[in-house]
């Protein structure tokens, strides 16, 4: 697809250095392999999910990029260590590969669906990292915005390639919903382990220091009393110029908070039960228990 | 699902882990439902085990 598509041969490179690039877990192409698993899933063929499965990785690694210019981390990765116009360009020019790749589908009414899960997961997560940057500036923001923000930045995008394979293989509406509502959950999962795990990483990420609304921050924000709010409150005053002075002092501070505060007891709770919620959509879809064993091992 | 209601039952066992889970039935079902309250119960009986810490088991995730 890349080799007719008419690109240049420098932004080619870009793209073929960027598909797997943030993958620490050495697992390539997941996005497809999530669409191509639930397709499998339920009952389908594999290759009938290919259009939806790259279409579903060029649209994933367009958000990712967007997501780090916005962020403003990841320094590491080939995105971030081109012009910020020039990234821009790369996640456009992605999006409408990601198009491309659906517009093979050869079946008009598959095609028709596909089209229509693919531009509404585009809004959703759109609107969701408007309202993550929104929140930013925010000093209060409940866990109930947090999860709508959530379920709309991360679900929509592992909602959409569960429901594209689901698609693409065929299956009935209510299933195609089930799919739908299985990777909205997962997606829900994956983003509070993301959260948890970056909290603390102050040299690869800068989600606290920048006020970035993460469950461990927001569930801080909410229980907090007292002089421990106070003490909270001033940490999170140290934002984005001021980062220097984010010093080992208080990373120390905000460490012993976390720890003495339940964060990660919480997180544990919340992907749990979200994790439950996944498992159980999964069991109640009418498919050979041998079908349902490597969906189900996903969400273990 | 309450956010608050499980946030707030989480950071109550955090402080004061016995007491609040010897009393779950004092909580209101339309507040924490059942399945909620069992995956609080979980976690804590998994850190009680592991002697105080609780982790998200990730590897499912990861593999993905």
């Amino acid at each position: 697809m890349l080799a007719t598509s008419g690109l240049s041969a420098e932004l080619g490179r870009m793209i073929k250095a960027s598909l797997n690039a943030d993958n620490p877990t050495g697992e390539l192409f997941r996005w497809a392999h999530l669409t191509s698993m639930s397709c499998e899933f339920l009952g389908g063929d594999a290759v009938s999910a290919l259009p939806g499965g790259i279409g579903m990785e060029f649209f994933a690694l367009a958000a990712d990029i967007f997501d780090d210019i916005q962020d403003k981390d990841h320094d590491e990765l080939p995105w971030r260590r081109i012009p910020e116009a020039n990234a821009i360009n790369l996640a456009n020019c992605l999006l409408m590969l990601s198009f491309e790749a659906v517009a093979t589908i050869p079946d008009d009414r598959i095609y028709r669906k596909a089209c229509t899960a693919l531009h509404h997961m585009g809004t959703m997560a759109s609107n969701g990292q408007f309202l993550e940057f929104l929140y930013t500036d925010s000093p209060e923001v409940s866990l109930e915005q947090y999860f709508d923000m959530v379920r709309q930045k991360s679900g929509s995008i592992t909602a959409c390639a569960c429901e594209m394979g689901a698609i693409l293989g065929e299956a009935p509406n209510p299933l195609v919903g089930s799919m739908a509502e299985f990777g909205l959950h997962f997606g829900i999962m994956s983003q509070i382990r993301n959260d948890l795990n970056d909290f603390l990483d102050f040299e690869k990420k800068k989600d606290f220091i920048c006020n970035k609304k993460t469950l461990p921050y927001v569930y801080l924000l909410h229980t907090l009393k007292d002089q421990r709010a106070e003490q909270f409150t001033r940490l999170t005053q140290y934002n984005g110029q001021k980062s220097q002075t984010f010093g080992v002092k208080e990373k120390e501070q905000l460490k012993r908070i976390v720890a003495e505060e339940g964060v990660v007891q919480y997180c544990t709770v919340m992907f749990e039960i979200y994790r439950q919620k996944a498992k159980k959509i999964l069991e109640g879809i009418p498919v050979p228990q041998r079908q349902k064993e490597k969906m189900i091992k996903l969400v273990g | 699902m309450n956010y608050e209601g499980i946030a707030n039952l989480v950071h109550e066992c955090v402080k004061n882990p016995k007491s609040v889970l010897t009393q779950a039935d004092k909580y209101d079902k339309n507040v924490i439902r059942p399945t909620e309250l069992s995956a609080i119960q979980n976690v804590f009986f998994r850190c009680e085990v592991s002697g105080g810490t609780a982790t998200i088991e990730t590897d499912p995730l990861i593999a993905w």
